[in-house]
């Protein structure tokens, strides 16, 4: 599913989840901050709702209802060791990459999870701000990092820059179905690389999605081409039909009374 | 082609015809742009046949195939986008053009005696066209679609005692489903149109029956006339060819009065866009309906305001229509209008 | 031309050029696809290969080959295809295996085996088509 459109507006509904955790901000300023930080967040955007992660009951009569461990599979918060099996449910790719990667299997003991670079409830759109020096250098030298980052960072800017034509086109009211399939597919390969980890993965990925969004910012400048034509055309009709309104004007007028 | 026209003329005397319905039947000459509203709604109707009738070839009732039917039609087969945002944007323009030509009838007190049955056919006219546009925007079963209708449908349901049953009735079933596109599709194609056809054919035989009226002011024995084609036919193309300009460009350059980015989504029932709102000419009752405290007094108002509409020429029974020796009437209108331009504005900033 | 006149040709200008204008995306509209001359398998309308071994099993099948409806046949050992197209008004002709003809349900018209009309109205014969059988896909060629 695409996700560009889903994305478009900034209000979602809310559950009873949300509206009971900031009733209670005056008591307890930590159970109203994971929803005031989620109402800010991708997730929310996306109607991604808290019991997805947390499970529990949206709907529950009282607290005891909503954080039933059995009827509502209530999990709060998980270890840190499960968080990637809990995103993973649903960034099924990103997982699948990052258990391979050294940030998964390295030996010291404490090791990097999701929430360590994109934080918890205050999730934004990845981009690869989140690789710098102030978070990587945490655990290591950022040197590597940075590597990967600048080996990322061309195909990002393509694909971002990809992302608002194909924006634009769909505001005009353009079908960019395939178009829109075709981006969120070289979108999806290229953002899960930056949990492989591993450098030359990366150049070589990055080269050949850098290759297919030539291709696809081909077919996107065939799509504006379509679209400065039809309002070329759109122009001259418009301009002849108020030259038509002007001629019959003229010949009521040349009619006289 | 002189000597056909004269076998026809010979068995049909059609001569005679034309010129007591065009070229010898004279209309007054003070006749102003207002008059000419009536010509741009039929060549408005004329498109949305035309038009209908080419999306027709290639859409499919269906909800698991509206959406790509649709869309497919738009991108896939010569010129299918044009006649897709034709249809969308006449219909819009219909309702515009529609209101002007009621309103321009209610400044000048055109429906007063003896166009009584004229008003009254034109008002329902109105009812059939926003029911139009509405059945026809459920049709491509997009995400605007899906849930303006959803929301359309659910303000039925303020009405006491028989609300649920009416909105169970207006969808065929609990949720906007395929028996709620199935009857809409319906009555969009087979039902509407010809209803249209009739009662128009019916406005236009009152207009030509009853004497077209003249712009208050000038007594009509004092006015000159000119005779209908091609002086009044003239000004007619004029005023078409105009919003014909308008139309298309709308069409080219604003297709998102029609095409929004949830237009381009197909229907999700488990997902409900953002924003979601009716198009503009619903907006002021929309907006109405969310103001006004108590739901059923809201959908009361709007049934009373349409009551009055309809039976305007039986309430306002005095001669006078020029509308400035009538003010009382002309406030109402001016507040009215006023009223719905303003709720209309809060509804799209809200 | 006095002013009147030439006004009346505008005017005939702008409706003209307006019916124009507004008759040419009907047209392309309406305009029929390029037909596909489609690929020389022998399909079911879906496009999905018919096995060699169904059509040995029932003597004859219809199906799709270069895009139109065609007549395989398996009789007496051997392969024939014809196009299944009647000649005389487009009915879609079958095998009649007793009498080892092939028969058009329309008319009563009635092919040999070459294809030659035998008797009834058809004007042409059916074209014929070579055949190959290779990994159970039915090919045909032209003959």
């Amino acid at each position: 599913m695409p996700g560009s459109a889903r994305a478009e507006g900034a209000t979602a509904p809310e559950n009873e989840c949300v509206r009971c955790h900031l009733e209670q901000e005056e008591e307890d300023e930590n159970l109203a901050k994971p929803p005031k930080e989620w109402r800010q967040s991708i997730h929310h955007e996306n109607s991604i709702m808290c019991n997805d992660c947390h499970g529990g009951s949206p709907i529950g009569k009282d607290e005891e209802e909503a954080h039933d461990e059995e009827d509502a599979e209530f999990i709060g918060a998980p270890a840190d060791d499960d968080i990637p099996g809990v995103c993973g449910e649903c960034h099924i790719a990103v997982h699948e990459n990052y258990m391979k990667s050294k940030h998964w299997l390295t030996k010291k003991e404490k090791r990097p999870v999701c929430t360590t670079c994109h934080g918890a409830h205050l999730i934004k759109e990845a981009t690869l701000d989140l690789i710098n020096e102030k978070t990587c250098s945490e655990c290591h030298k950022y040197e590597r990092s940075k590597r990967i980052k600048v080996a990322m960072t061309a195909t990002e800017d393509k694909l971002l820059a990809l992302e608002n034509r194909i924006h634009l086109l769909k505001s005009e009211g353009m079908d960019v179905r395939s178009l829109d399939q075709t981006h969120f597919a070289q979108r999806n390969l290229f953002h899960r690389l930056s949990h492989i980890l591993d450098l030359d993965e990366v150049i070589r990925i990055a080269e050949t999605v850098g290759k297919d969004t030539e291709l696809l910012s081909n077919k996107i400048g065939e799509q504006e081409g379509v679209l400065s034509r039809r309002r070329l055309a759109g122009g001259v009709l418009t301009a002849f039909l108020l030259l038509g309104a002007l001629g019959m004007h003229f010949a009521r007028k040349s009619l006289g009374e | 082609m002189g000597k056909i026209a004269d076998w026809v003329e010979e068995r049909v005397h059609y001569r005679e015809l034309v010129h007591s319905q065009f070229t010898g039947y004279m209309v007054p000459a003070n006749l102003n742009v207002w008059y000419s509203m009536g010509s741009v709604l039929l060549m408005l109707i004329g498109i949305q046949f035309a038009t209908g009738i080419l999306l027709l070839t290639h859409y499919i009732p269906q909800t698991s195939h509206a959406f790509n039917s649709v869309m497919d039609l738009s991108e896939k087969i010569p010129f299918g986008w044009l006649i897709r945002r034709i249809h969308a944007i006449a219909a819009n323009l219909f309702v515009l053009v529609l209101m002007l030509h009621m309103l321009s009838v209610l400044i000048m007190g055109s429906y007063k005696k003896p166009r009584e049955l004229q008003w009254i056919s034109g008002v329902v006219l109105f009812g059939l066209g926003l029911f139009a546009c509405l059945s026809g925007y459920l049709l491509p079963w997009s995400q605007l679609s899906y849930w303006a209708t959803t929301v359309a449908t659910n303000s039925a349901g303020s009405v006491p005692i028989i609300g649920d049953d009416m909105v169970r009735w207006l969808r065929g079933g609990d949720r906007v489903d395929q028996t709620t596109l199935g009857r809409f599709y319906a009555l969009h194609v087979s039902v509407l149109p010809p209803l249209f056809t009739f009662i128009v054919a019916a406005h236009l035989f009152l207009m030509r029956r009853v004497g077209i009226s003249a712009p208050p002011g000038i007594p009509k024995e004092q006015v000159k006339k000119v005779p209908f084609f091609p002086h009044f036919v003239l000004e007619d193309m004029r005023a078409s060819y105009f919003f014909l300009a308008v139309l298309f460009v709308g069409v080219f350059f604003v297709p998102q009065i029609s095409f929004p980015p949830d237009a381009m989504e197909p229907a999700d029932p488990l997902f409900t866009p953002p924003h979601i709102k009716p198009e503009w000419y619903f907006l002021a009752n929309y907006q109405l309906l969310k103001v006004v405290p108590n739901e059923f007094l809201g959908i009361g108002l709007q049934g009373l305001g349409g009551a009055l509409l309809l039976l305007l020429p039986f309430l306002d029974r005095g001669q006078e229509r020029r509308p400035l020796k009538r003010p009382l009437f002309l406030a109402v209108v001016v507040a009215s209008l006023a009223g719905f331009i303003g709720l209309t504005v809060w509804g799209h900033l809200s | 031309m006095n002013r009147r006149g030439f006004f009346t040709r505008l005017t005939q200008a702008i409706g003209s050029l307006t019916g124009l204008a507004f008759a040419a995306p009907v047209v392309a509209y309406l305009f029929p696809k390029p037909s596909q001359r489609g690929n020389n398998t022998l399909t079911t309308l879906d496009g999905e290969a018919i096995p060699a071994e169904t059509v040995e099993k029932h003597g004859a099948r219809v199906g799709i080959a270069f895009g139109e409806p065609t007549l395989v046949v398996f009789s007496r050992g051997e392969w024939k295809a014809f196009e299944a197209v009647c000649s005389h008004l487009g009915c879609i002709v079958r095998w009649q295996p007793q009498e080892e003809k092939i028969v058009c349900p329309c008319h009563g018209a009635r092919f040999g085996t070459d294809g030659r009309v035998v008797s009834g109205p058809p004007p042409r014969p059916l074209k014929r088509y070579r055949v190959e059988i290779a990994q159970n896909n039915i090919l045909l060629f032209e003959a």
